[in-house]
């Protein structure tokens, strides 16, 4: 599939970044990300997720819910608990959204042509798709951090536990975070506009969990269409102890890699 | 001779529309290069294959001996582009800078670039400003000097001087004028006298095909052909009138309204046919408004692609 030359990578990578902290669209991004975490945690400030871990709380829970929330809440600091289900479960609306505009904005506009005589169309991608990663996941850094601090200041575990797993929630959501921008990758590369980049992700994610969640009564191998996306390991991202989490994240990296190379494929031989 | 271009059987479909149709092709260094043909000749889809931003459908191309996407190739091709935009909210020449560093320049060599490309299409006032801020004519200089970052060895130029002000249109043909000693020019447009004006040999497409693959002066036959524009239509009976001019082999009238004659003849004596012929006119009382060695480019591929 070719070499990346390292210059003008590092030279893309720094411009886009640059580019998407300034643009409105990844001020947009990080505006919405920070007002609905910001709104989330300080919600979970007051102490509420401390009564999920009651016993009553948790038979209604593994109920609507799934078994591996309450494993979470109760082995693990409850508010940095109820943090990390949620922000799991927001990752894919908030990786697809930081990430919609990787190569298929410049697609639209044609920009790409003042690029490709420069420089190779791996760069290219991979400047795009690292610099997308670098945005959504340092955002997602920043609001774990934000989580662990809030339960480190609320009490109720031992300081260590907390910070132990506020690192392996770090790792886990930046990584999950990072097979949705590279499903992005695949998506850009595919479509050439930023609005139908968004529309077919979401619609994508919308089909697939819908689809499992009306068939999987009925048909059991239902399910195996579920592990089309990352999200298909959630219940094992959600495992309290790290060894458990950290096998997961194996089969997130498969995602990566996957949706990579899928993306790669077409953008190098697609019309720019 | 250096080859720049070389394309064989080369096709490129958009799915039932054949653009451009098994085109092999021998492109040399030297004079300018013109590319022209009517609207969907397949101009823009040649200069996108050479560039690598479409593929071929069949055949093969190598740009100075390499296919398009070729690392050797960066910043070697440039390429005005059409229909391509600057990246909204960012200065011109912070973009203009940021190409030179994917060229190679460092940071500060990058912004001196900027500038210097900026000064040859006389945008240096506008450098700060983005691309939404500018007229298109600007924006068409801004993408035209791009083109001049680094040294590149071939620069192609698609319908540089369209929506351009006769001003500006003249700077850009100077520009290119002042650098086609330094560097290979392949430019499309349809403005042919553009082309008869810069270019030393003419590629000719129509329907997707190469039709001519020649120099300007063998095309407009300049050693060969006087053309008169008059001040009114000539007589039915003009060719006549050149009959005691032995090296005279054929006339040709244009169509009501359109005053000209063509005069054909056989360059033997020098100039003496040439003053022999306007010694004819000015005897039968023809006077001419216009008079041109040769047939205008213009004629000549309407009439090659009708």
């Amino acid at each position: 599939m070719g070499t990346l030359k390292r210059r003008p990578f590092g030279v893309l990578l720094g411009y886009d970044l640059r580019v998407s902290l300034t643009s409105p669209r990844g001020l947009l991004f990080l505006v919405f990300f920070a007002m609905i975490w910001g709104w989330i945690i300080s919600k979970l400030a007051g102490g509420m997720a401390e009564e999920l871990r009651g016993s009553e709380a948790g038979t209604v829970m593994s109920f609507i819910f799934d078994a591996s929330w309450v494993r979470l809440l109760q082995n693990q600091p409850p508010t940095l608990s109820a943090y990390f289900i949620l922000a799991l479960t927001l990752t894919p609306l908030f990786a697809i959204l930081g990430s919609c505009d990787q190569t298929a904005g410049d697609l639209a506009t044609k920009h790409l042509r003042f690029l490709i005589p420069r420089v190779g169309r791996n760069e290219i991608y991979f400047a795009r798709f690292l610099g997308s990663a670098i945005l959504v996941g340092s955002a997602q850094l920043l609001a774990v951090g934000v989580a662990t601090i809030v339960q480190l200041k609320l009490g109720g575990s031992d300081d260590s536990q907390v910070l132990a797993f506020g690192a392996q929630a770090a790792l886990v959501l930046v990584l999950y975070s990072i097979a949705y921008v590279a499903l992005m990758s695949l998506v850009c590369a595919t479509v050439a506009s930023i609005g139908l980049s968004l529309l077919s992700a979401v619609g994508l994610v919308f089909v697939i969990v819908a689809l499992v969640a009306a068939m999987s009564g009925q048909v059991p191998a239902a399910v195996y269409v579920g592990y089309l996306l990352p999200s298909g390991l959630k219940p094992q991202l959600m495992s309290p102890d790290f060894g458990g989490a950290l096998t997961a994240l194996a089969g997130v990296l498969a995602y990566v890699v996957v949706y990579l190379y899928g993306g790669l494929r077409i953008f190098r031989v697609r019309d720019a | 001779m250096t080859t720049l271009i070389e394309t064989k059987n080369l096709t490129r479909r958009y799915g039932p529309v054949t653009a451009l149709n098994d085109v092999t092709l021998k492109l040399e260094a030297g004079a300018p290069i013109g590319v022209v043909g009517p609207n969907g000749a397949g101009k823009t889809t040649f200069f996108s294959l050479l560039c690598g931003f479409l593929m071929p459908s069949a055949g093969s191309i190598l740009v100075m001996g390499k296919p398009p996407l070729h690392p050797d190739l960066h910043g070697r091709v440039t390429i005005l582009p059409q229909d391509a935009a600057l990246v909204r909210g960012v200065a011109v020449e912070n973009q203009l800078a940021f190409f030179a560093r994917l060229q190679g320049f460092s940071s500060a060599d990058a912004k001196l670039e900027a500038a210097r490309v900026l000064g040859l299409v006389l945008l240096t006032e506008a450098a700060q400003r983005p691309p939404e801020a500018l007229s298109h004519g600007m924006l068409k200089r801004v993408a035209i000097a791009q083109t001049f970052i680094g040294e590149p060895e071939l620069v192609l130029l698609d319908e540089p001087t369209a929506g351009l002000d006769p001003a500006s249109a003249a700077q850009i043909k100077s520009l290119i004028r002042d650098h086609a000693k330094e560097r290979a020019f392949i430019i499309t447009s349809h403005n042919l006298d553009d082309i008869e004006e810069l270019c030393g040999s003419v590629v000719i497409l129509k329907g997707g095909r190469v039709t001519e693959n020649r120099t300007v002066a063998d095309l407009v036959a300049r050693a060969s052909v006087l053309s008169f524009k008059l001040e009114k239509d000539p007589p039915a009976n003009v060719a006549s009138l050149f009959s005691g001019i032995p090296a005279v082999t054929k006339v040709e009238s244009g169509r009501p309204g359109e005053r000209l004659i063509v005069v054909h003849y056989v360059e033997a004596d020098g100039n003496a046919t040439q003053i022999a012929v306007l010694q004819v006119l000015a005897t039968a009382g023809l006077a001419f408004v216009e008079m041109s060695r040769g047939r205008s480019l213009q004629d000549k591929v309407i009439e090659m692609t009708r």
